[in-house]
Order: C-alpha cells, then structure tokens, then sequence
C-alpha cells in the first residue's frame, strides 16, 4: 500500500529525470573515479566505482609535473576571454544598429547574418588556415581567437534582445542628449545583462572546450588550449597511464564546473531566455 | 512670432498619409491638448516635434528658430512618453539627472574614473544634484529618489518620468498621453498638478491624449485631430460649442451629440415631428443636412406638450444627473438628453414625452460634414 502511493506522476517524472541524468553523468563520474585510481587497479579485471587504493593526488602530481598544466589553463582563460571580449564589442553595436536604427543596407545585413549562421567553422577553415600560415601568425593567440571575433550568433541573440527593449527608451535617450554610441553604452549594454550572461556561456563553453580550431593552427605546447594539451599528453608523455590523463581532464574540467556551480541561476535564466539548449 | 510652431507637416507610410498638412503654431507659454482617436497620427506628429522622426513635407521651428533638420538632441524639448521611458537600471535620482549630466558635462568629465581629476566637475556635478533635489521636492518624489523604476508603481513611475522633463528648462514640453496608465482618481488629480507645473514654468506644451475631458479641462487650445487631419483647434469653449465639422462635435463631449439626418424643407427649415429645429440653412430645397444637438439641451417635458413626442427607452443615473434615452415616434431617429435627477423622478422606461430643444441649440453640417452657416438666427422653437 505504502510502495504503491509512491508511484505518483510527480514521482514517475523525477525518476525518468533522474536516470537521464544519471546516463548523461556517467561518463564524467567514471572519469573522476579513474582519475582517483593507481595505474594497476584500472588495468585490473574487477569494475569498481570506489577506488580501493585512493591515487588522486598522485595522478594530479603526475598530470601538473608532466604537462605544463598551469600553461594550459592560462591559455585557455585568456583565448577565451578575448575571444569573448571582442565578440561583444562588435555584436553589440552591431545588433543595436540592425535593432533600432533605420538605414537602408539592414535588410541585407540581416540576409547575411542569416546566411553567416548557416556557415559552420569547418567549410572556412581551409583558407583561413592559408591566410594565416601566409602571414606566419600560426601559433598564437590571434590565430586562435581571430576567426571567431565577428560571431553571427551572438549578433542574431542580441539582436532579438535588443528587439524587444522599448523604442521609447531610445527615444527618451536620444531627447536627453546622448548620442548613439552613449545609447550604447549607458542605455543598451547595462540593461542587456541577461542576453551578454546568455551569450558568455555559449561562447566560453564552446571556445573553452574547442578542439578543432587548436588543433589546425597550434602545434606547440606554449599555445596549446587545455583539450589540445590534454591530446599532446596522451599523444606523448602518458602512453597507458589513464590515471593521470583523467586527472588531467578532470583539472581542465573544473573551471567550467565551478563556474556552472558558482552561476547556476544565472546560467539557467541565460539558456531559458535564449530557447535554446545545447 | 510664435514661440514653438509645427507648419504644414505632412507625413507618408507608403500609401497611406499619416499626417496631411498639419500646422500648429504655440504661443508663449501656451498649454495646446492634441486630442484624436487612437491612431489618428498624434503620437507621429509628437516625434515630429521632438526631432524623433521626419515629416515628408512641412517645417518646425522654436522661438523663430527652424528646427527641423536639427538633432533630437539639440532641440532642447522635454518628452513624457505614455511608457514613461525610466531607464531602468537607474535610480529615480539618476533618472532625472541624466539630461543635466549629458548637458552639463563634457563627455571626458562622465567618464568613470578619469572624469574626477577635472576641475570644476565636482562643482558641478552638486549644482546638478541640487536641481534634481529641488525638483523632486516639487513633485513630491524626495522619498522615491534612492528607488528603481522598477519598485515604484505606475503613478511614481509617472512623476519621475514629469520631473526627468521638468529638471531642465526646455524649449517646448511635449506630452505623450502621460496620465493613460493611472487610475481614474489619480488622472484627475494629477491632471490639475500637470496644469499648475506648466503654469510654473511657462514653457509651452503639446500634450496628447484621446480623453476629450482632459484636453477641454487642462487646456488653452485644443487641437482635434481625425484621420491625419487636423479638423479645428480652438479655445475649449469653442470646440465644444462651435464645432466646425460633425466629427468634432461627435468626439468631444459625453454622452455624445444626437445627431439626425435630415433634409430641408421651405425657407431652409428643418422640420422633425411637426417642429421646425432650425429654419435658414443655406442651400435650396431638398439638402441633405445632419442636425447635431447636445444633449443637455434638450428638456423632458410631460407627453402632450408642444414638442418632439418620443418615448424613454433607458436611464441611466450618474449621480449628478441623469443620462435618458429616448425614441422619437414615428422614426427611427433617438436621442439622448442630459437632466438633473429631480426632474426626471417620476419619468421611467416606456413612459411617452415630449421633447422640447433649446433655441439655436442646433448645429447643421452638411454632407461633406463641414458646418452649414445660418441665414437668419433662431429665436424660439415654432410649432406648425
Ligand atoms: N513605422 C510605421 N510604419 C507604418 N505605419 C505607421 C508607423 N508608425 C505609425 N504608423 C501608423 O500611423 C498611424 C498613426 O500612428 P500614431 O502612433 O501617431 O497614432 P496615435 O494617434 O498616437 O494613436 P494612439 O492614440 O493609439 O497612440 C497609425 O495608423 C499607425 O498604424
Ligand atoms: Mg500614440
């Protein structure tokens, strides 16, 4: 009778959920708990979750001693944040132009940020690759950032944020003196949180976990991104010691995770405003 | 010399005209109501004032001065938007401060931190402060001033948006039906405020609104729009009492004026039940005319008398007075008349009665809806 009034819709939905989510988790709770093995346990025949003989710190010593982890992570943090830095700085202005004011070309402009959407990385990445390796910039951090500064996708989010800010707003802005680049600056931008935070996450998320594009234009460590470094370590130095490549994971992991941790509101209100899930 | 006039604005969306030929010109210190139904044109023709938006055709100019290719920005006028346009992440106080700031201080002494080491910023920025306090104080928003737009309610919202236009002294206010988002209580209370801070500052205003009984009650003139047309703009007495087109005279008073078609017969009389409304109407027999009465003046009388005979079909009671309507026998023509509640205590829905209007109460338009003159004036309703 008890067992029975458990089985409610409610509780019906939260165990789908939670297998979801269990299924989703697996991958990344196996890593931890390889991450936390000796090198033997993991080659041993018995599955365990639980590490019987904890080698976390080990592994982590062996990942930082091994691959200039330190190294990695900067790379990463400041490829990232350009990136994101000037991605905003463009799309911005941009999106208000095609938002708010009118001129004549905003019909074409918005055919071609329809069309720039549907143009993934990998069609352009050729010739980019060629322009760059012309003009020996391969290997830096420009290389890294460069093609992804003008981001049609953050113009086309902000861009239907900015749609929806009242036209009087601007109005009133424009009658209080400012000028376009103030409207921008003190109207626009200290009310667009919600869409910049939204944005943020796709941006760093993407670039952050990014293989493709590092792996084309770097080919030395001191440029490596964390996942190109992760791949440089497996490559060479780690052969079979799983241990300390997944602790490796887990170092270039965490800072997504704890800023996930640390944001969680936000980053969901970001997704929800957005639609999109990804 | 005008001290802010808008001269023959014309404006186009594609085929249809918004505006069509509109001039307007306010003297010092003039309060005009713009008053039309909803999409008529009042709010473009508002932007066009403030430079928000371009007429095809037409000129604006302040004090003498032609303002029309110039920037928003440069016109010095104030706008109270109907949405109030807080910007809402700054406090009230900042709020109002913004047009000062971006007035009195260079762009280099706004900047954040750089812009504390100019001399002379400091100064000015208490003077602004000042200003912002001392309007505040005459809006009675002082306890407001540290909140956000977004916990104050519609009415505070409103004030901070009339103090944002009242901080500076602009050229010409422009009101954009500021009080349509407050209650009933507080429009009329705030009505009155409106008035006397326009009174204050002696800037004249344009303001806007669809409430007929708020333009009548607030203004110098009123400006009736229809259409993209500007069909009369008068002193209030005058629109209500002298309406050169039937369109005014339909849009301005409540209940709205009776109006019957009708022909004229000898003489350019108008005959309705066996009474002559109105004799003299230009035009030879046979017109088609429209004959419009207000309501208040046409009295009930007992059934039987000298007069229109009708029938009551509905009352309606104000408190003040009483709102009764009315069917005219052997027609399919109705009107309906104003009368104090002691006067029609005994009359109820049903009961037969007689009509009687007002001497020269009727206002005659013809087909094209413009006012017909009248030869001769009339004296005394006539029984034939
Ligand atoms: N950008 C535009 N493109 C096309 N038509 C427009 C545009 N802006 C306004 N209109 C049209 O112009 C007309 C007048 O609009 P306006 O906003 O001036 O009306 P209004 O008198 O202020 O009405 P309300 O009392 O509802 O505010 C409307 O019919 C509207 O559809
Ligand atoms: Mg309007």
């Amino acid at each position: 009778m008890s067992l029975l009034s458990l089985i409610s819709p409610r509780n019906l939905r939260l165990a789908l959920l939670s297998l979801g989510a269990l299924v989703f988790l697996a991958p990344y709770i196996w890593m931890l708990s390889t991450a936390a093995k000796s090198r033997e346990e993991i080659f041993s025949s018995s599955l365990s979750l639980w590490p019987h003989h904890w080698a976390l710190w080990e592994n982590l010593g062996k990942a930082f001693s091994r691959v200039p982890m330190l190294q990695l992570l900067f790379n990463g943090v400041f490829v990232c944040a350009l990136i994101f830095f000037v991605q905003v700085v463009i799309a911005i202005p941009c999106a208000y132009a095609m938002a708010k004011l009118k001129f004549r070309a905003a019909q074409t402009m918005m055919t071609l940020v329809m069309l720039g959407l549907l143009v993934p990385i990998h069609a352009t990445a050729l010739p980019i690759y060629v322009a760059l390796n012309k003009t020996g910039m391969l290997n830096s951090y420009f290389a890294l950032s460069a093609p992804f500064f003008i981001s049609v996708f953050g113009i086309f989010l902000f861009l239907q944020f900015f749609r929806a800010m009242p036209d009087d707003l601007i109005s009133a802005a424009r009658l209080d003196g400012m000028s376009e680049a103030a409207i921008v600056s003190r109207v626009i931008v200290p009310n667009a949180w919600p869409a910049v935070t939204a944005f943020a996450i796709f941006s760093v998320v993407a670039h952050w976990n990014d293989l493709f594009w590092p792996l084309i234009v770097v080919t030395s460590t001191e440029r490596a991104t964390p996942p190109l470094g992760l791949l440089f370590f497996r490559a060479a130095e780690a052969g079979d010691d799983y241990g300390a490549l997944m602790a490796a994971t887990l170092v270039v992991t965490l800072p997504l995770v704890a800023a996930f941790l640390a944001a969680q509101r936000r980053f969901i209100e970001g997704i929800t405003l957005t639609g999109l899930k990804g | 010399m005008s001290a802010f006039s808008l001269k023959n604005i014309s404006k186009s969306y594609g085929p249809s005209r918004i505006l069509d030929d509109i001039t307007i010109e306010a003297g010092e210190g003039e309060f005009i109501a713009l008053v039309g139904p909803s999409g008529c044109g009042k709010s473009t023709l508002l932007r066009i004032a403030a430079g928000l938006d371009h007429g095809d055709d037409g000129s604006v100019s302040m004090g003498g001065r032609d303002i029309t290719a110039e920037h928003p920005a440069d016109r010095n006028v104030a706008m109270v938007f109907q949405s109030y346009a807080l910007y809402p992440h700054l406090t009230a106080a900042q709020n109002i401060a913004v047009p000062l700031t971006m007035r009195n201080l260079s762009a280099l002494e706004r900047m954040p931190f750089v812009g504390r080491l100019i001399p002379g910023r400091a100064e000015r920025q208490v003077a602004i402060r000042q200003q912002v306090a001392t309007t505040a104080a005459s809006l009675r928003i002082d306890h407001l001033l540290d909140r956000k737009p977004g916990h104050m309610s519609g009415g505070q919202r409103q004030r901070v948006a009339l103090a944002r236009a009242l901080v500076r002294q602009p050229g010409v206010f422009l009101m954009d039906e500021p009080l349509s988002n407050l209650d009933a209580n507080l429009r009329v209370h705030t009505r009155a405020e409106i008035v006397e801070l326009h009174r204050r500052a002696g800037v004249p205003t344009l303001y806007v609104t669809h409430d007929q009984a708020e333009a009548l009650s607030m203004a110098d003139r009123v400006a009736v729009m229809m259409g993209g047309k500007l069909l009369q703009i008068d002193e209030p007495s005058r629109i209500y009492d002298d309406p050169r087109h039937i369109e005014v005279a339909q849009f301005i008073g409540s209940p709205r004026i009776n109006v019957l078609d009708a022909v004229t017969s000898e003489n350019g009389a108008v005959v309705l039940g066996g009474n002559v409304l109105v004799e003299g109407v230009a035009g030879p027999v046979g017109t088609p005319v429209q004959i419009a009465i207000r309501p208040e003046r046409i009295k009930l009388r007992p059934a039987g008398g000298g007069g229109i005979p009708a029938i009551v079909s509905r009352l309606e009671f104000l408190g003040s007075e009483v709102i009764v309507f009315t069917r005219i026998d052997g027609s399919d023509g109705s009107f309906t008349m104003k009368a104090a509640p002691q006067d029609v205590a005994h009359v109820a829905a049903g009961m037969p009665v007689t009509l009687e209007v007002d001497p020269g109460a009727c206002l005659v338009f013809g087909k094209d809806g413009l006012r017909v003159p009248l030869r001769t004036p009339i004296k005394q309703m006539a029984h034939v």
